[in-house]
């Protein structure tokens, strides 16, 4: 009893020092939801060449305490999660920011979900 | 019998730690107010993403009035999360949005909470341009 007890207790502390929150705001009245698993092109140094309309602000937001820090990478998989649900097809302006307190290390991850409009978008 | 009150410790810790959230509270008369040069359909979305970025999870989300709450997290020392924060808009005409926030902390897990106020307004800036 002591034993299982001790170990929900140890998993309750493993899985409650990280939170990842991550959500959307449709904008111009946004899209249809896509598959949840659905391919996201993400334009993280320049924006596309094809021409695009915004349908949903994109934010991430990862916490961990015990002072382990969050990346880019940690953050990818739920931003395109988040930008499928929103209908997006790609990401761009990608904004990050990091920061700190006490022993919790912060990490956000924002962006915005588009729709090409153009023939010519990447397939 | 030890059994069970292991169980009902567990229970209560979990209980304590859940649902002890502050309402935050509506900063009085006499607390300046922040404001926008925006109208307050704009400000209010701003105010969402503002909460959303620093951590938030937006449990209310009125023309007016948008509140939101901080999960919980284990740490090493002591831990993070549980505070709550509000944001109240209110026109001011001109197309000007009055805006005031408060962060309250939790009983449990007090020591790791912190005053998200600025950070709020300076998330809101980055949105709606910097307020007067």
């Amino acid at each position: 009893m002591i034993r299982s007890v001790t170990v929900i207790f140890l998993a309750s502390i493993l899985c409650g020092c990280v939170a990842t929150t991550g959500n959307y705001r449709p904008l111009n009245g946004g899209a249809a939801a896509r598959a949840a698993d659905c391919q996201i092109f993400v334009y993280k140094d320049s924006p596309p060449k094809q021409t695009y309309v915004a349908i949903s602000r994109l934010n991430v937001h990862l916490e961990k305490t015990f002072f382990v820090s969050s990346d880019y990478v940690s953050a990818a998989a739920e931003l395109k999660r988040q930008a499928c649900l929103s209908g997006a097809e790609a990401v761009v302006d990608l904004q990050e920011q990091s920061s700190s307190y006490l022993e919790t290390r912060i990490y956000n991850l924002s962006g915005t979900g588009v729709r090409f409009l153009a023939k010519d978008a990447p397939r | 019998m030890k059994g069970i009150s292991w169980k009902s410790a567990m229970v209560a810790g979990v209980l304590l730690l859940a649902a002890c959230t502050a309402t935050p509270t509506k900063p009085g008369d006499g607390t300046p107010s922040v404001v926008y040069d925006k109208p307050a359909g704009e400000v209010q979305k701003a105010a969402v993403d503002a909460l959303v970025a620093n951590g938030f999870v937006v449990s209310k989300s009125t023309a007016d009035y948008i509140e939101g709450a901080r999960p919980h997290k284990v740490g090493l020392v002591v831990g993070s999360g549980g505070e709550s924060a509000g944001v109240w808009l209110s026109s001011i005409g001109g197309a000007k949005t009055s805006v005031k926030v408060s962060t309250a902390k939790s009983f449990a897990g007090m020591a790791g909470q912190k005053n998200w106020d600025k950070e709020i307004i300076a998330e809101m800036d980055k949105g709606v341009g910097p307020h007067e």
